[in-house]
């Protein structure tokens, strides 16, 4: 299969069928889950959707180990090109990495001006600016609404969608009435759409808590393989 | 032989290009007693200083191999290793700094922190090395002790902590103030061998003690019991030599002194500070691994009655045989002893034990924990553990840096042939960063190594010491092809004319294989093509992947289905549907859209933040592409993936780009196709050649 039909039959356009065409360029958007449930698998789908329609990213990285997230984007990659039996694989590979770039931020820095910083110098210095920023494995514990805040403001400033992770720990879960589990559900005005990843007995679904502005939340039909770790359509 | 530890100190010398570490030590050993006489480091007396044994040193005016020597100093006995300040010689300071328990980082009092210092401090924190620092050449215009202590702070992070003042600076420094005992120190006599002490000259009084309050309020920051003290009003020098020590030990501070080596002045009170504040061995934890438990860590005692361990860290050959430098974590050798190379399981006998000195060696009959000596014919290599009464312990590997550079070499004849394998061999052997090796594919030698300074001190060594004269070249890139689309064969080869014959038919397709670089997959059915011959159709698919019809180079990532055939009862044969899978290959190779690939390495690059912009340009100019940033302290780090076509030379560009205070490592990472304009250059090339041949 080339790219081309690849990218129309991704799940991710049912993603975004369902989310009112997408996340929008300025806006955040997060998947939330317990621990270890396929969070970073999830992120690295989407961006690598947005890679192959030639698009530029950047994956923020506050882990010690980033050639994790590598390791991360080789895999979805390959599993993609296996499950629709993509051509071109050397020339669409290439295309990721081109496409790509990862920062990494160091752990313990939690002061927004300071990351800001960091991105910006590292976007200027390598003429690299983005339309989707992926932040993954950024608390959300302990988190003031400007630390949220200032993202919203860096989306809007970047013209460029951020799609954040939100680890879920069990001993707080609360949620809201509209379902939105803490402590997503503190920000939850800062966010256009917010995801939950639920697991199910063989999958994780992808539960929609949030679409923008619209009262009407669509059921996605969507879920997670955990073999394969790839999004992929659901018939609920 | 000293089992005091408190007595011992092993230290090393570490610093920039130029900034007056070797006149330093030279001092160390005139005052210690060890020389008799003071030679400058390129005198005008004609003789080099001691410490730089070979010619080839003292000619270029800088220090090559790492030398060892022993002084003794208000009965401290202090090992010393003088180590090379170059980035292309990281090896050396590597080396040392794995085997030493404290270091003086000397710095030029007007150049300050200078390149190498950033890469050599980099390495005594990878080492936990604690270290004092030396701010020499005072008497130079320009000299800012305040600055370079300030420069220690902000460029390298340190808690750098002035113990001294200087009494003067440039044309009229004359000495210095020893903040803790309050007192001026001047040097006098023909070599400032006598120290006078004095009071602190009136105009500078306030000065220093506006310093000492400066000093005793950090050092006091560190230390509670020196921080009542100075609240009351009681310190003491005992205490504040005590808690400066503490600090300096856990590497929370670095206590900074200064003076004008050449001018014979601040010596003696570098060597004190040595004692007083660096560690003793006892005072340094050393690990080993142990190889029966699982490579479980231990921790070493440097205790003479334990079973002995030791690291060989320097490998040097002389007119007498390999001399193998050791330092000595556990246990005690002597003269006779027999002792066991834990890596190759060798055991040997220790045969002549040396305590070096520069260049001059003094017989000794054993030595202990805690010391550094050396050891006469032991074939061994660097790295290597050697342990007594069956310990299988090994030292932790030292971090050594991976060459970034190589060269191809042509001996002129083969007199010089010979005599090059003789040296390659020798210099590898000294030293673990220093490679060769003979390309298969293109039959020449390839040297590699840390930078083009690096190779072209071996190319002459190789010519100097061993008359060897060799033209050096860029080494050819490896090349690959491969096919990116499934194209059918249907091939027929016949030879009927008369006497034996030759019938095959082949059918099938070739398509892109990943991850390997063949496959073979057998569909024929019925028999058409008989069983027997399958393995003869399969060997000829494989010959033509030696050499492709696009530019010559092998031939990866093919897989062959063979679907269908024919054969001719008489006429059918191994030979014939081996020819018959060639021009299979052939017939089809052009119609899968070949394509030609090159190596691409994964380029790491640590620079100082300032120059991430700047490394950022090289990298794109190289058809790089970046694959991610980061930032740790005032260091970034850049990984990216480059041609190894492009990255000839890098080692001197990002040296020049970055005033030498980037890193950079290299490795192999992936075979990616080369840009059309390329590929049309090389395959032109080959045209070329093909018509030519």
């Amino acid at each position: 299969m080339l790219r081309e039909e690849l990218i129309k039959l991704s799940p991710i356009r049912v993603l975004e069928k369902s989310i009112n065409g997408g996340l929008g360029k300025g806006n955040l958007g997060v998947f939330t889950a317990r621990k270890g449930v396929g969070k970073t698998a999830t992120l690295v789908h989407v961006a690598v959707d947005k890679l192959l329609r030639n698009n530029k990213v950047i994956h923020l990285s506050f882990s010690d180990n980033p050639r994790h997230i590598e390791i991360w984007y080789d895999h979805v990659f390959n599993e993609i090109a296996k499950a629709y039996n993509l051509e071109n694989i050397l020339d669409n590979q290439e295309q990721i990495i081109k496409n790509r770039l990862i920062i990494n931020l160091n752990k313990k820095s939690t002061d927004p001006q300071e990351i800001e910083s960091v991105i910006k110098k590292c976007m200027d210095g390598a003429k690299f600016y983005p339309a989707m920023f992926i932040v993954d494995g950024f608390s959300f514990y302990d988190r003031e609404r400007d630390d949220f805040l200032f993202w919203k403001k860096f989306a809007e400033q970047h013209n460029a969608e951020i799609w954040f992770s939100a680890t879920l720990h069990r001993h707080s879960l609360e949620f809201d009435d509209q379902g939105i589990p803490s402590p997503a559900s503190n920000f939850k005005d800062l966010f256009s759409v917010i995801i939950m990843l639920e697991p199910k007995e063989n999958h994780i679904s992808l539960k929609l808590l949030k679409d923008h502005d619209n009262p009407q939340v669509d059921q996605l039909k969507l879920k997670l393989n955990p073999k394969t770790m790839l999004i992929a359509n659901h018939r609920v | 032989m000293t089992t005091d530890f408190t007595k011992m100190r092993n230290i090393g010398i570490s610093a920039h290009i130029d900034s007056g570490k070797t006149t330093l030590t030279e001092r160390i050993l005139f005052y210690t007693r060890k020389i008799h006489a003071i030679h400058e480091v390129r005198g005008k007396d004609g003789a080099g200083a001691t410490m730089d044994s070979m010619e080839l040193e003292k000619e270029r005016g800088i220090t090559i191999a790492s030398a060892s020597t022993n002084v003794t100093w208000k009965k401290h006995s202090i090992n010393i290793i003088d180590t090379p300040g170059h980035v292309d010689f990281t090896v050396e300071v590597e080396r040392a700094l794995r085997v030493l328990d404290g270091a003086i980082l000397v710095l030029c009092g007007t150049g300050g922190v200078q390149s190498q210092s950033i890469t050599v401090d980099r390495q005594m924190e990878r080492y936990k090395v604690p270290r004092i620092a030396f701010i020499n050449k005072l008497d130079r215009m320009g000299a800012d002790p305040e600055k370079v202590t300030e420069q220690l702070r902000d460029k390298l992070g340190h808690n750098a902590v002035m113990m001294q003042i200087p009494i003067g600076l440039e044309a009229d420094f004359e000495g210095v103030v020893d903040l803790v005992t309050m007192k001026a120190l001047y040097f006098d006599g023909d070599n400032g061998e006598t120290i006078r002490e004095e009071e602190i000259p009136e105009n500078l009084k306030k000065y220093a003690l506006e310093k000492r309050d400066l000093m005793l309020d950090n050092v006091s920051m560190l230390n509670d019991e020196l921080a009542e003290a100075y609240l009351e009003d009681k310190v003491t020098d005992d205490l504040i030599y005590k808690s400066v020590r503490e600090a300096t030990i856990n590497r929370q501070m670095t206590p900074v002194f200064m003076g004008a080596a050449f001018k014979n002045k601040g010596v003696q009170p570098v060597l004190d500070a040595v004692i007083k504040y660096l560690p003793d061995p006892s005072e340094v934890e050393n690990k080993a691994l142990d190889r029966d438990k699982d490579e479980a860590e231990v921790i070493l005692e440097p205790d003479t009655s334990k079973p002995l361990v030791m690291l060989a860290f320097k490998l040097e050959d002389t007119r007498f045989g390999q001399l193998t430098y050791v330092r000595i974590y556990q246990g005690k050798i002597k003269k006779g002893d027999e002792i066991t190379n834990t890596r190759t399981s060798d055991r040997v006998r220790v045969g002549r034990l040396i305590r070096m000195h520069a260049s001059e060696m003094e017989d000794i009959t054993e030595a202990g924990a805690g010391d550094i000596v050396a050891l006469f014919g032991i074939d061994c290599a660097t790295g290597d553990t050697f342990t007594q009464s069956g310990m299988n312990y090994v030292m932790t590997s030292m971090h050594v840096p991976e060459p970034v550079i190589s060269l191809s070499l042509k001996p002129k004849d083969n007199k010089a042939a010979e005599n090059m394998a003789k040296a390659l061999n020798r210099f590898v052997k000294e030293d673990p960063t220093f490679r060769t090796f003979v390309d298969p594919e293109t039959n020449e030698s390839i040297i590699r190594g840390m930078g083009e300074l690096h190779l072209d001190v071996y190319i002459e060594r190789m010519r100097r010491e061993y008359g060897v004269e060799i033209e050096t070249g860029e080494p050819q890139v490896a090349y690959r092809e491969s096919i990116s689309v499934p194209a059918e064969f249907d091939y027929t080869h016949k030879k009927q004319t008369g006497g034996a014959g030759q019938y095959g038919r082949v059918v099938g397709r070739i398509e892109p294989l990943r991850d390997r670089d063949f496959d073979f997959e057998n569909n024929v059915k019925g028999g058409n093509i008989p069983s027997e011959y399958i393995s003869s159709c399969e060997k000829g698919f494989k010959a033509c992947l030696d050499k492709g019809d696009l530019i010559g180079f092998p031939v990866v990532g093919v897989k062959v289905i063979l679907n269908d055939g024919n054969s001719h009862a008489v006429d059918s044969s191994d030979t014939a549907f081996m020819h018959a899978a060639i021009g299979a290959f052939r017939q089809a190779y052009f119609k899968a859209k070949p394509v030609i690939l090159e190596p691409v390495m994964r380029v790491a690059v640590e620079t100082p933040s300032e120059f991430q912009g700047t490394v950022l340009g090289t990298i794109n100019q190289r058809r790089g592409t970046i694959i991610s940033l980061g930032e740790e302290k005032n260091f970034s780090v850049i990984e990216a993936e480059v041609p190894l076509k492009e990255m000839f030379g890098y080692s001197t560009v990002l040296r020049s780009a970055t005033q030498g205070k980037a890193e950079f490592t290299m490795e192999f990472s992936k075979y990616a196709k080369v840009p059309e304009s390329i590929a049309e250059e090389l395959k032109k090339e080959y045209s070329g050649k093909d018509k030519r041949n």
